[in-house]
């Protein structure tokens, strides 16, 4: 076949081709539009039903029968509920809906299928406390990665569920998994609960220092100050992210005890661990340090500079009182500092 | 004349014949790696739309992310937009994100804009404690109200887009910023869909550009986009597909192929450290938004940090389309000089090992289609009638590559409009998507060569080094079907 010949077959197969993929592309939309309608009027009953539901747990029953294998329509329609209600009626809803076999259909959505499904699943099981629901959710959460395994880690918190999380982080660095903001939501919540757990990550010496200052700042958390000495230990020995980030948690837990490794923070080579030293003598009010803070007013960088005098307005009058005598004192950049904040937070 | 008695003429036609062929099987190879690189974009868009699929609801995204979604300040520079700022004010006042502020910035307006607002919002001037971390004109005066805790206004003198938005990096404690245009239409749940990059891998994403869609033809009400249409002005539907081809398929592709150089500068998040410690948007050029993400790009590339630069394909910004020859014009050669003086600054990038795949790939395919793509498709139809006149024109070959470019255009179309029916949808109809098919096919005809003169206007003003912005004539937004 010659040149020509071929160039024009070409033309011609991707003409026809194109022709036929925009008719496709109409005629699936025009059954999408179908579809969605029918999907929307589904996702209104379904929430119909939910609302008869709160108010006598058996009401609405039949009218779920039609919805009972759409899992994904029913746990979305009821995280749209959830999202607004409390109290009485939400524990009628949960009771009819466990009574109607909910749990068990989404249990089953979770293992399988597309990630926005299971997503939606895994969120809503959370309703379901049990032995059956927390071992679907844990081998949904074993066997998927990223969203899917935090919706799961989620899931299981809300359920007041133990998550080992040694075992959580490792399968997160065994598939490369980012650290990410959502893990840090499950952090924070393990700080409160196993703070212990955390602590012994936080030790680990193979962690990435990304993973270890999110570790130490949701460590900020936690209502129990045996944490306050492995944050002074990677305050004073961690890398920057890892010293700011404890800096940061020991002004949140307010701990006396804190102060030496502050002050020492306060003279940090990094500027954004002087930074959150500052920011956490001001946060736990150690008015003893007020000295050295007001010398980071003259700080070479300005975020060091702005934290400083910020945290002098939250350490007494002391803090303001001296903040004031700078700002008085003269054109460099500490007064500027010091008089812009005054101005700002009206203690001119 | 006969040639064959001249022996020196004969030479001569020879050799140019030669040449020409040779520019010809040039123009020839060039066009097809283009098309080449578009199919390669289709695969990597339609695996990046399938790895990672849009969330559909506001709900669920404002439940799994809101609990980790960094704080975001909104930089908005304003130029003499008087009749619409208070309205694009009020819209950015009411999206739907757990913790940000909006910095308007007034950059020296000629017009009543910095009145309005304070009449409208109750502002007061005010001191804020902020650095001259980036250069930028001198701020005149800060603005704030006691009932809008999130806005500030900040009132600088007149030095440009770059300008202002470096006024409002100083301004601004976010640790993500996000620059704009004061007349761009943001969806109420914009900041929640593009953050979602920075809550994912907050350590590592430096930048998250969103999709821009054509606000032209859809129904709008303070503000924001009650219905998604297309556009009835013929150039503005043309615009529709050309939009849904860059964003959807190319930034998407070049988003997976982690070469992504550029995040529109009409919407645009950022972690602002990094923008400090690349000085900020750099003055002097019309591509102040290329040119910081290719800055971006060089100071992590040097230090051999792991970063990312990422693109969301969800529809998060709205912007009016030139309706006019003219202003589009405009736009598209200042677009196309801001790519080359970008291109040209970081020349040294250009196949560089240091830069991996930005040195290689997105710098080479600036080189293929913004830096020599132009002149090619303008030799090809310049040799055209010189082929034919010297008679060495196959008139059967032109009309089969006509053929084949037309229909492969028209392919890669409906493929870009497939990937938006296969995830988005967000086009109302079928009679929509009948419409964007026709403009695919109309594009070809015409339209695809005036955007070629016009991107030689862009080549020409860079060589003489034209400066200016042009007047970006636009009919506004408010309460328009």
């Amino acid at each position: 076949m010659d040149v020509l010949r071929i160039l024009w077959l070409s033309s011609l197969l991707m003409g026809g081709f194109a022709l036929t993929w925009m008719v496709l592309l109409i005629i699936a939309r025009l059954f999408r539009d179908r579809n969605e309608l029918r999907r929307q009027i589904a996702y209104q009953a379904v929430i119909d039903a939910y609302l008869r539901m709160m108010r006598d747990n058996m009401a609405g029953f039949d009218d779920l029968l039609p919805y009972r294998r759409q899992g994904r329509l029913m746990a979305e329609a009821l995280l749209e509920i959830l999202d607004i209600v409390r109290g009485a009626q939400r524990e009628a809803l949960i009771d009819g809906l466990t009574a109607f076999g909910l749990d068990k259909t989404l249990r089953a959505r979770a293992r399988r299928g597309a990630a926005a499904a299971r997503l939606a699943a895994l969120e809503a099981l959370a309703c379901f406390p049990g032995p059956e629901t927390e071992d679907a959710v844990r081998t949904a959460g074993r066997t998927s990665g990223g969203p899917v395994r935090m919706a799961a880690a989620k899931s299981l918190l809300a359920m007041g569920a133990h998550i080992d999380l040694d075992l959580l982080i490792d399968d997160m660095r065994r598939r490369r998994e980012a650290w990410s903001g959502p893990l840090a939501d499950v952090l924070t919540v393990l700080a409160e609960r196993q703070p212990a757990d955390c602590v012994r990550e936080l030790q680990r010496t193979d962690l990435p220092e990304a993973l270890k200052a999110m570790i130490a700042e949701a460590l900020g958390g936690a209502t129990d100050y045996t944490v306050v000495p492995v944050l002074s230990e990677t305050a004073l020995r961690g890398g920057p992210k890892v010293r700011a980030a404890s800096l940061r948690a020991l002004g949140r837990l307010m701990h006396p005890a804190a102060e030496p490794v502050v002050r020492r923070g306060i003279a940090d080579e990094d500027w954004q661990v002087r930074g959150a030293a500052v920011a956490a003598a001001g946060a736990a009010g150690l008015t003893k340090l007020i000295p050295r803070v007001a010398e980071r007013l003259a700080d070479p960088v300005w975020w060091v500079r702005f934290q400083a005098a910020e945290a002098l307005t939250r350490l007494g009058p002391d803090g303001v009182g001296l903040l004031r005598q700078i700002a008085d004192a003269g054109p460099d950049a500490a007064a500027r500092a010091a008089s812009l904040t005054l101005a700002e937070r009206g203690l001119t | 004349m006969n040639l064959t008695s001249h022996p020196m003429l004969m030479t001569v036609a020879f050799t140019a014949t030669h040449w020409a062929q040779m520019i010809a099987w040039f123009v020839i190879g060039a066009g097809v790696l283009q098309n080449l690189v578009y199919v390669w974009q289709l695969v990597l868009a339609e695996r990046g739309l399938r790895r990672r699929p849009p969330i559909a609801a506001s709900g669920h995204l404002w439940r799994r992310y809101a609990a980790s979604a960094p704080p975001i300040a909104l930089l908005a520079p304003a130029y003499n937009e008087e009749p619409t700022v208070v309205e694009s004010v009020r819209s950015l006042l009411a999206l739907q994100y757990p913790n940000f502020e909006i910095v308007v910035i007034n950059d020296g307006s000629k017009d009543r804009t910095l009145d309005v607002l304070i009449e409208a919002f109750e502002l007061k001037q005010i001191e804020r404690n902020y650095d001259l971390a980036t250069d930028c004109k001198p701020i005149r005066g800060v603005y704030a109200a006691a009932n809008q805790p999130r806005l500030i206004v900040v009132d600088k003198v007149n030095g440009g887009k770059a300008d202002a938005l470096n006024a409002g990096l100083n301004l601004a404690r976010a640790p993500i910023v996000c620059s704009m245009d004061a007349d761009s239409l943001l969806e109420p749940d914009a900041l929640l869909r593009v953050v979602r990059p920075f809550v994912e891998d907050p350590d590592r994403t430096l930048a998250v550009g969103g999709t821009i869609r054509v606000a032209n033809g859809c129904t709008i009400d303070h503000g924001q986009v009650l219905r998604v249409g297309v556009p009835k002005n013929f150039l503005a539907a043309l615009q529709t597909m050309e939009y849904l081809r860059a964003f959807l398929m190319a930034r998407l592709a070049w988003s997976e192929a982690s070469c992504l150089t550029i995040i529109s500068g009409a919407f645009g998040l950022f972690k602002r450290q990094a923008v400090l410690d690349v000085g900020g948007y750099s003055h002097g050029t019309v591509g102040e938004d290329m040119e910081l993400v290719i800055k971006l790009h060089k100071l992590y590339r040097d230090q051999q940090k792991d970063y990312r630069v990422v693109f969301v394909p969800e529809p998060v910004c709205w912007t009016e389309a030139p309706e006019t020859f003219k202003v589009l014009g405009r736009q598209r050669s200042r677009w196309h000089r801001g790519a080359l003086e970008t291109f040209f600054r970081h020349r040294k990038m250009l196949f560089n090992p240091t830069y991996g795949r930005i040195g290689f790939v997105a710098f080479g395919n600036v080189l293929l289609v913004d830096v020599i793509g132009p002149i090619i498709e303008a030799l090809g139809y310049l040799l055209i009638p010189a082929f034919y006149l010297v008679g060495t024109l196959s008139i059967e070959y032109l009309e089969a590559f006509a053929a084949v470019s037309f229909t492969f255009g028209v392919t890669i179309s409906v493929a870009a409009l497939a990937l938006e029916e296969t995830e988005l949808r967000r086009f109302p109809d079928a009679k929509s998507l009948a419409v964007l098919m026709a403009a695919a096919i109309v594009e070809n005809f015409g339209y695809r060569q005036i955007n070629n003169i016009w991107r030689l206007q862009g080549f020409w003003q860079f060589l003489t080094r034209a400066q200016g912005w042009g007047t970006m004539t636009r009919k506004g937004f408010a309460r328009k079907g």
